[in-house]
C-alpha cells in the first residue's frame, strides 16, 4: 500500500513538473529582442489627402497575397520617407450598429483597386480613388474565424484576362472590371476562398470541393476534397496547386486534378509555392517540401511549442512569425541557404503578422506601443537589420483597423475595416 | 607566496581593474545604437558586436581577476585573523556564484535563442545566494582587513561599491556607468599594492 502510495506521488510530481514546465516554456517568445520596434517616421492613415497620383502607379497585386502562390512577395521597391496620402475614399459597406468592420484587403488590376464587402465589390480608381462602380449584390465569402490582423470578407481576385473572381458563399462569380457586371457565375460550391489563377486556369476551392475553371466560366475538372476553416487561397505554380484540407495539404494537378500528394499538419496560414519548394507554417516550424512528390526538404523550428506562420517568402528569405501559446509573437526573416533557414534577425510584433515583402523591405500589421491606447498600424522592417524606417498609422476602433496592403511601384493601396481605401507614396 | 607569485597576482587584478573600467564605456562612443530588432549575426568589430559580444567578455574576465587579487591576499594573510579565515572565502565564493549566477545562462544558451526559463530561474536563484554570500562576507572582509592595521585595504573594500553607486547616481546617463567603475579600478590597484608590500 505504502509501496503503491509512493509511486503515485511519484508520478503526479513527475506528471504536476513536466506540465509547469511545458506552461513556463510557452510563456515567451526565443526572440532576444522583446521592445516594441519604434518607426523613425510615422503617418496617419487619416492624413490629408496630397492629391491624386500623376500616372498610375507600376506593379501588379492581383491578389491578398500578391501572386498565385501566395509568396507575398512585390518585385518593386517601397516608397521612401516621407510618406504622404495621395487619395482617401470612404467606402460604402454595410454596418452593424452603425459601425462598418467587414471591408475586404485591395487587390490591384491595370487601373483598378477593388475591395469587397459581404455584399458586394467596389471598384476605385488607381489614379485618382474615385469610386468607378459598386457591384450587383452578392454574397461574397466571410472568413470563418476572427483575427485582429484577417480581413473578415476574402479579398476579390483578378483574373488572366483583367476580370474580377470572387469567392462566393454559394460559388464563384467573374466581374467585368470596366462595370462591375456579372460576366458569369458558377453557384456548384459553397464558401469559396479567393481563386487561384494559373495561366489561363482558375482554381476555385469551396468547402467540400475543387473546381477548375476556363476563364470564360467553363468547368475543366472537379475533385471532392473536405477543406479546413481557414478560406485560404490555395497556392499556384506551374503544373501544381497546394490546398489546405482539414487534415493538412493537398497537392493537384493543376491541369487534370489528379491527387499527386498530402500532409497532415495542423495550417493556420496560407502555404506557399516557390522554386519548387512548397513552404508551410505552422507547429513544426517552418517546413520546405518538394513541391513535385512532397517529401520533406529541410525544416527550421524555434522549439517546441513555437508555431511559425505567416509565411513571406523571396528569393533570398523567408520571413515568419512565431508565435508562442501564451507570449507575444516575434517577426523573423530568415536567410534562404543551400541547406536550409538562418536567422538573421527578429522583432517583437505582440500579436502582428507580416503580409508582404520587397526585396528591401518586410511589411507587417502591429501596434506599436501597448495598451488600449495602442494604434495598429502598417509597419516596414529595412530587410537586412530588421530596423523600422517609416509606420502608417490605423485608429483605435475596429473599423479603423488596416488589412494588409497592395504594395505596387513606390506605393501602397490600404484599406481599413471600415472600408477606408486609401494610396499612400513617397514624399514629393 | 613567492615574490613571483605576489607579482603576478597584482598583474593579473590590474589587467582585471581596467578591463571592468574598459568594459563600462559607454556604448554610444564606439557608434553602438539600439536598433528596433535583434540581429543575429552581428559582423565582428561592428558596434553591435562590441556592446553584446567583447563588453561582456571583458567585464567577466576583469571580474574573474579582481576576484584572483582577493583571493591571493586572502591566501597570503589566512593566518592572520579568524575573521578573515571565515569572510575571505565567503566572499570568493559569493562572487563566483553571483557570476555565475549572471552570466551562466547566456553563455550556457545557444547563440540565437533567449534564456530558457529554467535556465532563467536558476541563474536568478544562484545570483541571489552569491549576493547574499557577498552583503555578509564582504563588509566583514573588510572589517577584517582594518582589524589586522590594513586599512587602506580595509578602506578600499568597504567602499567601493556604495562608491561606484554614488558615481553611477550623480554622472549622467551613459558616463554614470564607466564613472561607477572608477572605485573598481582604485580597488584593483590598492589590492595590486598589498599583493606586492
Amino acid at each position: 500500500m505504502d509501496e503503491a502510495r509512493r509511486d503515485f506521488l511519484r508520478k503526479a510530481g513527475g506528471i504536476f513538473a513536466a506540465a509547469g514546465v511545458t506552461a513556463i516554456a510557452g510563456c515567451s517568445s526565443s526572440c532576444p529582442d522583446s521592445g516594441r520596434p519604434s518607426a523613425a517616421e510615422t503617418i496617419a492613415i487619416d492624413a490629408t489627402p496630397t492629391g491624386p497620383f500623376e500616372s498610375v502607379p507600376g506593379g501588379h497585386w492581383p491578389t491578398e497575397k500578391g501572386d498565385a502562390a501566395n509568396t507575398g512577395f512585390a518585385n518593386t521597391t517601397v516608397p521612401n520617407p516621407p510618406l504622404s496620402v495621395r487619395w482617401s475614399t470612404q467606402l460604402d459597406i454595410p454596418t452593424e450598429d452603425g459601425v462598418g468592420v467587414v471591408a475586404s484587403a485591395p487587390v490591384v488590376g491595370t487601373d483598378r483597386v477593388f475591395v469587397a464587402d459581404p455584399d458586394r465589390v467596389h471598384a476605385v480608381s488607381l489614379l485618382s480613388g474615385e469610386l468607378e462602380w459598386e457591384s450587383e449584390t452578392l454574397p461574397v465569402t466571410e472568413t470563418e474565424r476572427y483575427s485582429t490582423y484577417r480581413p473578415e470578407t476574402i479579398a476579390p481576385r483578378v483574373g488572366p484576362t483583367g476580370q474580377v473572381l470572387v469567392g462566393l458563399e454559394d460559388g464563384l462569380a467573374a466581374l467585368d472590371p470596366a462595370d462591375g457586371s456579372v460576366s458569369w457565375r458558377r453557384d456548384s460550391q459553397e464558401a469559396v476562398s479567393p481563386p487561384t489563377v494559373v495561366g489561363e486556369t482558375l482554381i476555385a476551392q469551396g468547402s467540400d470541393s475543387v473546381r477548375a475553371y476556363e476563364s470564360d466560366g467553363s468547368q475543366l475538372w472537379q475533385v471532392s476534397l473536405s477543406r479546413g476553416h481557414t478560406r485560404l487561397q490555395p497556392a499556384a505554380s506551374g503544373d501544381i496547386v497546394v490546398l489546405e484540407t482539414d487534415r493538412g495539404l493537398q497537392a493537384l494537378s493543376t491541369h487534370t486534378g489528379e491527387r499527386l500528394w498530402s500532409r497532415e499538419a495542423h495550417v493556420e496560414s496560407a502555404p506557399v509555392l516557390d522554386e519548387g519548394a512548397c513552404f508551410v507554417g505552422g507547429d513544426e516550424g517552418v517546413i520546405s517540401l518538394d513541391a513535385t512528390d512532397g517529401t520533406e526538404r529541410f525544416s527550421y523550428t524555434r522549439g517546441d511549442y513555437m508555431a511559425l506562420q505567416n509565411l513571406v517568402v523571396t528569393p533570398d528569405s523567408v520571413y515568419a512569425v512565431e508565435q508562442p501559446p501564451e507570449a507575444g509573437a516575434a517577426a523573423f526573416a530568415l536567410d534562404r541557404t543551400a541547406s536550409g533557414l538562418d536567422s538573421r534577425w527578429c522583432s517583437y510584433v505582440g500579436d502582428g503578422v507580416l503580409t508582404a515583402a520587397t526585396d528591401g523591405q518586410v511589411l507587417g500589421l502591429l501596434t506599436l506601443s501597448e495598451g488600449p491606447g495602442s494604434e495598429r498600424s502598417l509597419v516596414g522592417f529595412s530587410a537586412d537589420r530588421g530596423d523600422v524606417p517609416w509606420a502608417v498609422t490605423g485608429g483605435l476602433r475596429s473599423d479603423t483597423w488596416l488589412n494588409p496592403p497592395a504594395v505596387l511601384d513606390e506605393a501602397f493601396i490600404i484599406t481599413t475595416r471600415g472600408g477606408q481605401t486609401v494610396a499612400i507614396s513617397g514624399g514629393e | 607566496m613567492s615574490d613571483r607569485w605576489r607579482n603576478l597576482g597584482a598583474g593579473i587584478t590590474v589587467t582585471g581593474g581596467l578591463l571592468l573600467f574598459i568594459g563600462s564605456m559607454p556604448p554610444t562612443w564606439f557608434g553602438y545604437e539600439q536598433g528596433d530588432s535583434y540581429l543575429f549575426d552581428p559582423a565582428v568589430f561592428s558596434p553591435i558586436w562590441i556592446e553584446r559580444v567583447l563588453l561582456p567578455v571583458l567585464v567577466l574576465v576583469g571580474s574573474v581577476g579582481l576576484l584572483i587579487g582577493i583571493a591571493g591576499l586572502v591566501y597570503r594573510d589566512w593566518q592572520e585573523s579568524r575573521l578573515l579565515r571565515w569572510a575571505g572565502p565567503t566572499s570568493i565564493v559569493g562572487a563566483i556564484a553571483l557570476l555565475a549566477g549572471i552570466y551562466g545562462p547566456d553563455i550556457l544558451t545557444t547563440a540565437d535563442t533567449t534564456v530558457g526559463p529554467i535556465p532563467a530561474l536558476a541563474g536568478l536563484a544562484l545570483a541571489i545566494w552569491g549576493l547574499l554570500l557577498l552583503l555578509v562576507g564582504g563588509p566583514l572582509l573588510a572589517y577584517a582587513y582594518l582589524r589586522i592595521e590594513k586599512r587602506r585595504l580595509g578602506w578600499a573594500l568597504l567602499s567601493f561599491i556604495p562608491a561606484g553607486i554614488l558615481l553611477g547616481w550623480v554622472f549622467p546617463e551613459g558616463l554614470g556607468e564607466l564613472a561607477g567603475a572608477v572605485p573598481w579600478l582604485v580597488l584593483a590597484f590598492v589590492i595590486a599594492m598589498e599583493l606586492r608590500d
